[in-house]
C-alpha cells in the first residue's frame, strides 16, 4: 500500500498520476553494488568503538646470564687459587692441595674466626653474625634458578 | 512529541554493528538519491553518501526522536551537500528560490536521441533541467513516506514553498516528458 495515500488526496489529474508513476522509480536509485559495500564498510569502521588495545607493556626480559659465564668465573677462581697454591707449594716444598686447604682455613679464620662452638645451629648463627653476606646466598640461588628458567624458556 | 525509537535505532545507538548495517542498508538508496540530486555526479554522490552516513551514525547516539529519523538524516545530507558544493565554488543552491524558468518549448524538450535511451535516463535528464530547489523537493517527494511537512523540515523552507516547488516541478517535468507520458498536460504550457 502506498503510504502517500494516507495524507495525499487521490484527486490528482491523470497526467500527474502518470508522471508520478514514470518519475518515482527513476529518481530513487541505489548506488552501485561496490559503492554500497564500500560505504557500509566505511560506516562500520567509523562506528566501531575506538578500542585502544591494551598492549601488554613489553617487560624487558631479564637477560639471563649464560651458564658458561658462571662456569668461566668458577674456572678462573679455581685456576687462580690453584695457581697460587701451586706456586706456594713449589716455593715451600709442599703439595698444592695442603696449601689450598691452609688458605681456605686462613680465609675462614679471617672472615669468621675460630668457631667457639661445634653445635650446628649455634655455629650457623655465629657464621651469620660474623659474615651477614652469607644470608644472601639463598637470594643468589634464586637468581640462579630464575636465569636457568629464563634460559630454558627462551 | 518525540516518536518512539525503533528497536533497530536503539541498538544502533548502543553501537550494535548489525543494527547499524541495517540502518545503512535501509537508508543509503535515499541518501544516495539526494546526493545525486545535489551533486549530479555519481562519484561525488557516493562520497557524499558515505560522509553523511558516517556523520549520521556517529551522531545517532544523540537522537531522541524529536523529528523523524529519516528527516534528520536527509536534512544532514542536504546541508552537507550544499556545503560541499559551496566549497567547490559552485553557485549556491537556493532552496527557497523557484529558480529561473527553463524554456520548455518543444525544441528544448528531451531530444530524440535521449528518447531512445532507457526510461530512467530520460527521466533523470529531464529532472536535471529543473532548478535546484524543485529538483530536490521532487526527489524527496518521490520517496515513499515523505510528507510535505517533512520535506519542508529537510529543506528548511516553509510548507507552502515546498508545495510550490513540487507543483511547478511536476508541471515542468510533464512538459519535458510529454513524449513519454503520451498525453497533453493541461495548464502546463
Amino acid at each position: 500500500m502506498d503510504h502517500r495515500q494516507l495524507w495525499e488526496p487521490n484527486d490528482r489529474p491523470a497526467w500527474e498520476r502518470d508522471l508520478d508513476a514514470l518519475v518515482r522509480p527513476s529518481l530513487v536509485m541505489d548506488p552501485p553494488a561496490d559503492v554500497q559495500q564500500a560505504i557500509l564498510a566505511a560506516v562500520l569502521q567509523a562506528a566501531a568503538p575506538v578500542r585502544t588495545p591494551i598492549a601488554a607493556t613489553p617487560v624487558p626480559a631479564a637477560r639471563p646470564i649464560p651458564l658458561a659465564a658462571y662456569l668461566l668465573l668458577a674456572a678462573v677462581l679455581v685456576a687462580y687459587v690453584a695457581a697460587v697454591s701451586w706456586f706456594q707449594g713449589l716455593v715451600g716444598g709442599t703439595g698444592w692441595l695442603p696449601v689450598l686447604m691452609n688458605q681456605l682455613v686462613a680465609v675462614s679464620d679471617l672472615v669468621v674466626g675460630r668457631p667457639e662452638t661445634a653445635e650446628p645451629l649455634a655455629l650457623a648463627w655465629l657464621l651469620l653474625q660474623r659474615a651477614p653476606w652469607l644470608a644472601l646466598l639463598p637470594l643468589g640461588w634464586l637468581l640462579w634458578e630464575r636465569d636457568r628458567a629464563a634460559a630454558s624458556a627462551a | 512529541m518525540p516518536e518512539p525509537l525503533s528497536e533497530t535505532v536503539r541498538r544502533a545507538q548502543a553501537g550494535d554493528q548489525a543494527a547499524i548495517a541495517a540502518l545503512v542498508a535501509e537508508q543509503q538508496r535515499y541518501v544516495y538519491s539526494i546526493a545525486m540530486t545535489i551533486t549530479k555526479d555519481p562519484a561525488d554522490a557516493a562520497d557524499l553518501t558515505q560522509d553523511a552516513l558516517i556523520r549520521f551514525i556517529r551522531a545517532i547516539g544523540s537522537y531522541r526522536g524529536e523529528t523523524r529519523l529519516s528527516t534528520w538524516l536527509y536534512r544532514l545530507v542536504v546541508n552537507l551537500g550544499i556545503d560541499r558544493m559551496r566549497r567547490r565554488g559552485v553557485p549556491p543552491i537556493r532552496l527557497d528560490d523557484e529558480g529561473t524558468d527553463v524554456d520548455v518549448a518543444s525544441d528544448d524538450s528531451v531530444d530524440d536521441d535521449v528518447e531512445r535511451a532507457e526510461e530512467a535516463r530520460i527521466v533523470r535528464a529531464a529532472v536535471s533541467k529543473l532548478p535546484d530547489a524543485q529538483r530536490l523537493a521532487l526527489t524527496l517527494h518521490y520517496f515513499e513516506d515523505q510528507r510535505y511537512e517533512d520535506i519542508a523540515a529537510i529543506m528548511g523552507v516553509p510548507l507552502n514553498t515546498v508545495k510550490s516547488h513540487i507543483r511547478r516541478g511536476k508541471e515542468r517535468l510533464a512538459v519535458l516528458l510529454r513524449p513519454q507520458l503520451g498525453r497533453a498536460v493541461p495548464g502546463a504550457c
